[in-house]
């Protein structure tokens, strides 16, 4: 009966927060790992059936654009380019209506709007959205799938609603695996552009059920304040565990010019510091295949306890917020915007697009800077790969069975999906010169004053446009290399989850519960709450509670 | 209570109209004539029910027939027709499960001090407020103990934690005197009490609305009586206050005691991290982990149902307690 | 034997002098109450006139450092609040009217279960809809298949009895004196007359307080909206509200360098404060039918 009470909008958007915000792998242990090959280049993983992904098209070296040859790490563009091309030739739709189910975060727009006026008559049809109030998604999505009314274009975003898979599995979407495979994707170019780790991530066991929004494959970039470290007299980054410490207990305790704003401290929560500690002491992506083949789940590991150990010293020095526990993300990110945090972990766009104008703005003589964190014994770290997509825009079998109307959807997402520095995309993610946007002396589109763009532009056009996976930040334009070199620097060090695209049916009904379980067990060890040694007492319960019929499931399908 | 032959049919009125009987003799005749004359004679009381009805069967009961999916392994897309019955597979599933022990403890210790701390509180409130002569002052306070009540767990825990968190104002005020650190967020000892307190802080003042509306109710010719006879104002409180209001505390305890199973969900969550699911883990917050996050929509509806039938098992419970010892009951 | 009605704010003589320490120690306890119940949320009204993110910072300031009025004129701006209000007041009222009409009936018809064959089957049957609910996708298909779906009736019709709220009006019917409604029924009133002469003006305080919990749980309803209605011009403000708060959330993707957003926390507090201030107007119309006492006697002599 207490359904309705479940679906609480502040508790949702507040894991919301947590698994996007910060990237999933420093609140969540959702998406986590093993050594694998180099990424990008890494292989289906084993015993799926083979899944070929859509051919890629790497982005165009276009004036400004900064393109590694590191695969996986996205572009960079220092400018807007001046001259916009077309990516679509032909109208996409034919007439008609087109429903869509997006996820939307932002005040509703008016019911008559230009920008989605405009967008209809570029597109040929009439699009119909249905809008979920963000933490009402995963409810919404479900019951209309239940009533058998899901839009044409459906957003499916597994991170928040992982009850999902179970429909995907029984068939509730279109298969187009074998229809975008190799040059099936031809006549579709822009989403030619998608990076093939986020075709290849949102996979379920090998199939390909909608089109991702990508995110970079590491989608995290540490920050410290470089200019209290040298005020402590640390000219250098940390080289090793050890040093991290001091740094960090010093952020809060040493006399640095922070001070003078009030308390400071190293890290604002517990999940920056584990996804700190984690890096540092090598602990595996969630899941490590041993040599036999046989899986180990990150708590089983030796590395795992260094690190938890090392966050029990970390937590004692005094290096974290006293409520590192509870705060919100959202509080999180406002305390360091304030300066009073000494080094943070976020996603490379929120930080690079958000925080830092914040921080700088706060605090102009702060000296915000990347780091790469160390490994615990001055050797290398490693960095896990999070899913690379934050969802994807899915056609309902139903839809889909119209092979007509299939082609018609997918080109309209192709329109949706054009690349950084085209027309389209200009239109989609800034909408109308003059209303919703002007470009400035350098030619950087700028949103006009005032919330229309916000209003009319930014909710609606939210699907599958390619905004975190191109690194474009207006106002700063030079950080966009400045985050790609961030990302860059990470992505060899990088190890994907083993697990990431297969499926154990234990994990999507436990994974709740055997979350709470991780949070509760290394939130109490690190605070004191529970001593260390209840380590082997939560590796037994975690075993019991699923652990082990989810590592049988995985290896059976491996 | 009453000896008539329950029956759901309310439908059905009687075409042939029994001749009216003198309507001072009509309470007592009602026992003595049939049914259909019965019937009859409430046809206008059936009207005034009927919309209700109507109400309650479409928009209640109707779906109230999808709780079957607690018996099904629940696919949204295979829908109720398509998914399978997998009997009492989710209630096993529940009930087995090593957590769920804990789960109702903690939730039955958290309802337990509200019951005993916050059900009173407001009655206590409205008693104080009742007692003040001056009807601008009792309006004035009673306009400022409600508000709490309008502003979400979000910002009520967030106020909290500014207050009694590890950088809180009192919590510093506490480190100082104390000479240690001092965070009640964070204290697993003092989890109930922070919950039940927050509850209070927050409910007390809207609680007192009902409190006092009762209070109305309570004829004055009884205080001037008591004035008379000289009793103070505790005695009247005893003696008359609470006895005219009695009716409406016992039945508001009686609906309390159903849903007894039920915790703030919201407020809960929210500080759970906090403290740890040995303490912090209700039933609410263990059907979201176990089975809403999963889209374990069977378990999560069996859950519901569990909680049901120990609900109305207590609801009923204390309703014929509460007849048995002389009072009217809730229902 | 009736009495005049005392309405002035002075002592019934009843009452009598309580001692000076009593008034004291009412005065103090009243006080800290208050204050305790006050302070945070002029705490919120502080934080929603806050124009940097320094609030945030642990400190329970009442004062904000810098005062600004941006978080409230992005959520104004645009006009979109200002509909959704409308929808929201609509609603409300309309849905209030017709849930406390429609809750007064029924709890008329079951008062006395005695009367009435089957009402004691009808009241358990109220009552059990407490107890055991439905989830979402069985109440979704039902609004789907009464044809409800983006309609304003489908924020009413689902809730429109609370049986918590039909209880207690029961209740509190089954409180008036049993005589005078014999003696109404005696002289000839039809049980209509009896209704709206006797029993609702004697219960003006239980109708005040349902009347506000029906108005308050329209007026904060906003899941029911989230479900069931599809076009955002329908959106009550609950919901239009619930959006702003969400903005701070990383989907955000793009701001004007020039002119970035209001910190989201002080919007946060704009809208409890928008979401709070038109029941605060309406409530002091309907709290005194609850804090002054009928006379029951005038009503008999």
């Amino acid at each position: 009966m207490d359904q309705r009470s479940m679906s609480s909008p502040a508790l949702l958007s507040r894991r919301r927060m947590l698994g996007l915000g910060a990237g999933l792998a420093a609140a969540f242990p959702l998406v986590g790992g093993c050594r694998t090959e180099a990424p990008g280049a890494s292989q289906t993983p084993g015993g799926v059936t083979s899944f070929t992904p859509p051919s890629f098209i790497p982005p165009d070296q276009i004036p400004g654009a900064s393109i590694s040859d590191i695969a996986g790490v996205p572009p960079a563009y220092t400018r807007y380019p001046s001259e916009l091309v077309r990516s679509v030739k032909e109208v996409p739709g034919r007439g008609g209506e087109v429903s869509t189910f997006q996820v939307f975060e932002q005040a509703p727009p008016p019911s008559d709007n230009p920008w989605l006026n405009e967008f209809n008559e570029r597109l040929g049809v009439t699009l119909r959205p249905t809008y979920a109030a963000g933490p009402s998604y995963g409810e919404k999505v479900q019951t209309m799938m239940a009533s058998g009314d899901l839009p044409d274009i459906t957003w499916i975003e597994r991170s928040i609603a992982p009850g999902l898979i179970q429909p995907m599995l029984q068939g509730a979407f279109t298969d187009l695996t074998d229809l975008l495979a190799g040059s099936g994707i031809d006549p579709y170019p822009n989403l030619a552009r998608i990076p093939t780790y986020a075709w290849r991530n949102s996979t379920v066991n090998g199939m390909l059920l909608g089109v991702p929004s990508a995110l970079p494959m590491v989608n995290q970039v540490t920050m410290y304040r470089k200019d209290w470290a040298t005020e402590l007299g640390y000219t250098e980054p940390p080289r090793d565990a050890q040093e991290v410490m001091e740094l960090l207990a010093e952020f809060t305790r040493g006399n640095h010019r922070g001070k003078q704003g009030g308390d400071t401290w190293g890290l604002a929560t517990l999940g920056h510091g584990i996804g700190l500690a984690h890096q540092m002491f090598r602990v595996p992506n969630e899941w490590r295949i041993e040599d036999d083949g046989s899986l180990t789940n990150e708590i089983e590991t030796d590395e795992f306890e260094a690190a938890t150990e090392y966050l029990v010293e970390l937590w004692n020095s005094g290096a974290f917020h006293p409520d590192a526990a509870t705060l919100p993300v959202l509080d999180a990110q406002n305390i360091y915007q304030n300066g009073r945090i000494g080094l943070l972990p976020a996603g490379v766009t929120p930080h690079y697009r958000t925080m830092l104008p914040a921080l700088l703005a706060n605090v102009p003589e702060s000296e915000p800077t990347a780091i790469t964190p160390p490994g615990h014994d001055g050797g290398d770290p490693v960095i896990h790969q999070e899913q690379g997509y934050f969802g994807i825009a899915a056609i309902p079998s139903d839809v889909g069975k119209d092979v007509e109307r299939l082609e018609e959807l997918l080109r309209i997402i192709d329109y949706w999906c054009a690349p950084f520095g085209s027309e389209e995309h200009t239109f989609i993610n800034y909408g109308i010169e003059g209303r919703h946007f002007a470009f400035d002396d350098q030619g950087t589109p700028v949103p006009t004053a005032g919330d229309v763009w916000a209003r009319e532009v930014s909710g609606p056009s939210w699907l599958v446009a390619p905004r975190e996976a191109a690194f474009f930040f207006p106002g700063n334009t030079e950080w966009g290399v400045a985050a790609q070199k961030a990302v860059a620097a990470a992505v060899p060090q990088s190890v994907e989850n083993p697990t990431s695209n297969l499926i154990s049916d234990t994990d999507v009904r436990q994974s709740g519960s055997l979350n709470e379980m991780y949070d509760d067990y290394l939130y109490g060890i690190i605070t004191g709450r529970r001593s260390l040694s209840e380590l082997t007492e939560w590796r037994d319960e975690w075993r019991r509670a699923g652990g082990d019929d989810i590592r049988n499931e995985y290896e059976d399908v491996m | 209570m009453s000896g008539t032959t329950p029956s759901s049919d309310v439908s059905t009125t009687s075409t042939s109209a029994p001749p009216e009987p003198l309507p001072a003799l009509r309470p007592v005749l009602a026992r003595k004539r049939g049914l259909r004359q019965r019937m009859w004679q409430a046809r206008w009381l059936y009207l005034f029910i009927l919309p209700g009805f109507v109400y309650f069967v479409v928009f209640r009961y109707v779906p109230l027939l999808g709780n079957a999916i607690a018996w099904q392994d629940y696919s949204p897309y295979l829908g109720f027709s398509g998914s399978p019955w997998v009997a009492w597979d989710n209630f096993a599933r529940l009930l087995t499960d090593p957590e769920v022990a804990n789960a109702v403890t903690n939730t039955l210790f958290l309802s337990l001090l509200q019951i005993v701390f916050a059900f009173p509180a407001p009655l206590l409130l409205a008693l104080l407020l009742n007692s003040i002569a001056g009807d601008r002052i009792k309006r004035v306070v009673q306009s400022i103990v409600y508000l709490p009540h309008f502003i979400g767990w979000v910002i009520v825990v967030s106020i909290w934690q500014a207050l009694f968190g590890g950088t809180g104002v009192v919590s510093d005020l506490l480190a100082q005197i104390t000479g240690s650190p001092v965070n009640l967020m964070t204290n697993p000892d003092t989890f109930a009490i922070l919950i039940t307190s927050q509850v209070i802080w927050k409910e007390v003042g809207w609680g007192t609305i009902i409190f006092l509306a009762a209070m109305t109710l309570v004829p004055t010719e009884r205080y001037e009586a008591a004035a008379v006879d000289g009793a103070g104002a505790l005695r009247r409180i005893w003696h008359i206050t609470l006895p005219g209001i009695s009716t409406v505390i016992v039945l508001l305890l009686i609906l309390r005691l159903g849903s007894v199973l039920t915790v703030g969900f919201e407020q809960i969550i929210l500080q759970q991290d906090a403290v740890g699911a040995e303490v912090a883990q209700v039933l609410d917050t263990f059907v979201y982990y176990r089975g809403v996050l999963g889209g374990d929509w069977g378990l999560a509806t069996a859950a519901g149902l569990v909680k049901g039938v120990i609900g109305t098992a207590l609801v009923l419970g204390a309703n014929w307690a509460a007849k048995r010892f002389g009072g009217q009951g809730a229902f | 034997m009736s009495r005049p009605r005392t309405s002035s704010p002075a002592r019934p003589m009843w009452m009598g002098r309580p001692s000076f320490l009593v008034t004291v120690l009412k005065a103090v306890v009243l006080s800290v109450t208050v204050v305790v119940m006050l302070y945070p949320f002029l705490y919120v009204i502080a934080g929603s006139f806050a124009s940097s993110n320094a609030r945030s910072e642990g400190s329970l300031s009442l004062i904000p450092t810098s005062f600004s009025l941006d978080a409230y004129a992005s959520v104004l701006s645009g006009g979109i609040v200002t509909r959704a209000l409308m929808v929201s007041i609509g609603v409300t009222v309309i849905g209030t009217l017709f849930s406390v009409t429609l809750t007064i009936l029924m709890a008329y018809g079951l008062m006395s279960t005695k009367d009435v064959p089957g009402g004691r089957v009808i009241l358990y049957l109220v009552l059990f809809t407490m107890l055991f609910g439905a989830g979402i996708i069985p109440n979704y298909l039902l609004v789907r298949q009464l044809g409800l779906l983006d309609t304003y009736a489908s924020l009413i019709l689902p809730g429109a009895i609370s049986a918590f709220n039909l209880v207690v009006v029961r209740n509190f019917f089954m409180n008036i004196p049993r005589e005078i409604l014999d003696c109404a029924r005696i002289d000839g009133a039809s049980e209509w007359r009896i209704l709206s002469m006797i029993v609702v003006p004697l219960s003006k305080g239980v109708i005040a307080v349902i009347a506000l919990f029906y108005g308050v749980a329209y007026w904060n309803d906003f899941f029911n909206a989230m479900i069931y209605l599809n076009d955002t011009a329908k959106w009550p403000v609950q919901l239009v509200l619930n959006q702003y708060v969400l903005q701070g959330s990383p989907l955000t993707p793009l701001q004007n360098p020039a002119a970035p957003p209001p910190p989201a926390d002080a919007v946060q507090m704009v809208v409890v404060v928008l979401a709070t201030v038109p029941i605060l107007i309406v409530y002091p119309f309907i709290q005194r039918y609850f804090t002054k006492g009928v006379l029951t006697g005038a009503i008999k002599g």
